[in-house]
């Protein structure tokens, strides 16, 4: 069985335990990354544009999948996943997460990911800087991330252009031009910038994404084609993910990557911390010794460590995610057009509300509706089955659709605990639409020629924002054995600190992963000060 | 194939009539019970004798599956409905019910009126076919 040593280990391979081994590298210090680790898988995918493709062949391996993955995911039984993780390649990412850790949840539909990469290789690589007034509730300062967050701009690529939404979001950091804007949503900033002064004394502002998206190739990696596949082709070459990173890292040598090991708890011994691990494969326990210990695994898993490894089965922890609404978007202008196929399937602009004073602002984020399956559609539309048809191919052709996020605070939160029996407890709360909000976007956005209505809109289940945070929250003065001092490390508990999103105390309303990945890097650094003074 | 027992197979063909006219292809007829196979078991043998008793008798299933929608009754009907245009869209000979290959404003726009007209006219004969949904 394995018994291994190492002075750094990362449990976790996701954005924050990649963040963290390039971190290290950077040092040449080599650290252990230990993960489940299933990987996307490596056909042969097309890269010829999504619409040519399906007007030729039969693309049922594509999008349903050979062992009827997509059909799995959509049954009566499955857990509800967001449209793009229920994509049949994309099936890896949340593999075996309910078999892994079991959870019992109430009023929240949580999302576990044991791949190589985790829940980020199926993201919408939106990567955006906090501001300070976004980390005002956080025991660190804006001026501490910026070199962390240039360091991953040169390492990702950035696309983007300072523009109106530089006081959100940062006015620097693009390496590469934007993306090419859909008609659809070329035709909205243009209406904004016509209005701009309008819509800013309402509180809204607009602009273009900020997205780890190539526009011009860079590493080897191509430029986006926009071919439409991003729902359906993992690890698609335009689109960053940290496993990109973390093969790349692995491959030169900069760090050891062992997968196939489930982390189960830790226990300090003396000088080392042991971990008790168990081998996904064979099933066989062993133990891991570390000097250094970084909890990568995400807010559930790094919680469920730290509950786990104090065998603490009434300690009840908060959980944030941050609360969603989509809003379907129709542009009379753009009814009868044909669909755009040429296009980037994801992310095209964002809005900010920023209504009042004392208020966070809200981010959101207007999409394409090309990349999802038209079927997708169906559930959504109140027509008999003939008629919704005809609908999706006349009508929305003419949609977006703006997925706003709201801030994640303990009024929102859910609460987690262990049982004995090793199983995650949530109990969360259902997300409901507010009525202010609808109404200002619905009234702001109707300037813009894109019309809305209240009872369109969608609150996705609790859980679906995929931001989660809060678990082992940073603070000046930690208090409880679940909290983390600045440096996040785990009070009480030398030598083990948290880089995911747990350290949290709060969730601005956006997203949050880049600051996530700086934050890994800045406790990396503080790691590698420790260890070079040892 | 499965060694599992399959619970009796849904009327395919009308499940494809309620979103498709003519004969149902015979590659989309296989996948569509490969993929029943594995949802079957999410189903109790009342939801799908009632989904059996309705596809017998009903003369339409697209205007009982849209009041049947609405009431969150026979909710196995819109299910296969719906993973019948799943596994359809997937077909190059079935992507003209996508999307549209001839676009202008004024045939969208008498479309979607017609739709609309359409399903009108259907929810309401729909109302008299419920008797058809067993309990």
């Amino acid at each position: 069985m394995l018994h291994i040593s190492a002075e750094i280990t990362i449990v976790g391979s996701g954005a924050a335990g990649v963040a963290a081994a390039l971190r290290f590298a950077d040092h040449r210090i080599k650290c252990l990354v230990l993960d489940v680790g299933f990987e996307a898988p490596r056909n042969s995918f097309p890269s010829e544009n999504l619409y040519a493709l399906r007007s030729k062949n039969d693309v049922f391996w594509l999008m349903v999948g050979p062992n009827l993955e997509r059909i799995r995911k959509l049954t009566k039984s499955a857990n509800p996943v967001p449209a793009k993780l229920a994509a049949p390649h994309f099936d890896f990412v949340t593999r075996d997460a309910t078999r892994l850790s079991p959870v019992e949840a109430h009023n929240f539909a949580p999302v576990q990911s044991f791949a190589c990469g985790g829940l980020a290789n199926a993201w919408g690589a939106g990567l955006y800087r906090y501001t300070s007034r976004d980390l005002s509730g956080f025991p660190i300062g804006a001026v501490e991330l910026q070199k962390y967050y240039d360091r991953l701009d040169e390492e990702i690529g950035i696309s983007g252009t300072a523009d109106d939404l530089a006081s959100f979001f940062g006015d620097g950091g693009f390496t590469q031009p934007p993306l090419r804007l859909s008609r659809k949503a070329h035709y909205l900033l243009e209406g904004y910038e016509l209005r701009r002064t309008r819509l800013n004394q309402l509180g809204m502002f607009m602009g273009r994404p900020r997205l780890g998206v190539l526009s011009e190739p860079k590493n080897g990696r191509t430029a986006c084609n926009y071919s439409n596949l991003e729902f359906w082709v993992p690890r698609i070459p335009w689109i960053y993910v940290p496993s990109m990173t973390l093969e790349r890292l692995s491959k030169a040598g900069a760090i050891t990557y062992v997968n196939q090991v489930l982390v189960k708890s830790w226990t300090h011994l003396g000088d080392w911390i042991e971990l008790n691990i168990q081998h996904c494969g064979s099933g066989t326990v062993g133990s891991i010794r570390t000097r250094f210990l970084l909890l990568a695994a995400g807010a559930i898993g790094s919680a469920k460590l730290a509950l786990a490894s104090r065998q603490d089965y009434h300690t009840s922890l908060s959980l944030l995610d941050n609360p969603t609404l989509q809003f379907p978007l129709f542009l009379p202008r753009f009814l009868g057009s044909p669909l755009e196929v040429d296009c980037f399937g994801l992310t095209q602009l964002n809005v900010v509300y920023d209504v009042a004073i004392g208020q966070a602002p809200l981010q959101g984020s207007i999409l394409e509706v090309t990349s999802p399956a038209r079927s997708e559609f169906l559930s959504a539309i109140p027509l008999a089955a003939k008629d919704s048809l005809t609908c999706i191919r006349y009508l929305v052709p003419s949609m977006l659709v703006l997925q706003l996020f709201l801030p994640g605070t303990q009024a929102t939160a859910a609460r987690l605990s262990l049982s004995p029996a090793g199983r995650v407890v949530i109990s969360g709360k259902e997300n409901r639409a507010d009525g202010e909000i609808v109404a200002l976007v619905g009234r702001t956005l109707r300037k813009l020629g894109a019309i809305t209505h209240r009872r369109l809109v969608i609150a996705p289940p609790s859980g679906h924002g995929l931001h989660y945070a809060g678990t082992l929250p940073m603070a000046n003065t930690p208090q409880s054995f679940y909290q983390c001092n600045k440096y996040c490390e785990l009070h009480g508990q030398q030598r083990v600190f948290v880089v995911d999103g747990s350290v949290f105390p709060y969730l601005p309303a956006k997203n949050y992963s880049y600051t996530v990945m700086a934050n890994a890097m800045r406790v990396a650094d503080h790691v590698a000060n420790l260890l070079q003074r040892c | 194939m499965s060694e599992k027992p399959l619970k009796p197979v849904p009327n395919v063909q009308g499940i494809y009539n309620v979103l498709f006219t003519g004969p149902i292809p015979p590659v989309l007829r296989e996948r569509f019970l490969r993929a029943w196979e594995l949802i079957q078991q999410d189903y109790s043998d009342g939801e799908i004798a009632a989904l059996e008793h309705a596809t017998a008798t009903c003369p339409d299933l697209e205007a009982l599956e849209l009041v049947c929608r609405k009431s969150g009754r026979l909710r196995i009907l819109t299910d296969l409905v719906r993973m019948m245009a799943v596994l359809a869209e997937t077909m190059p000979s079935h992507t003209r019910f996508f999307i549209a290959s001839d676009c202008s404003k004024p045939k969208a726009v008498l479309s979607l009126v017609f739709g609309f007209v359409r399903t009108l006219t259907k929810f309401i004969f729909g109302l008299f076919l419920k008797r058809h949904v067993a309990h």
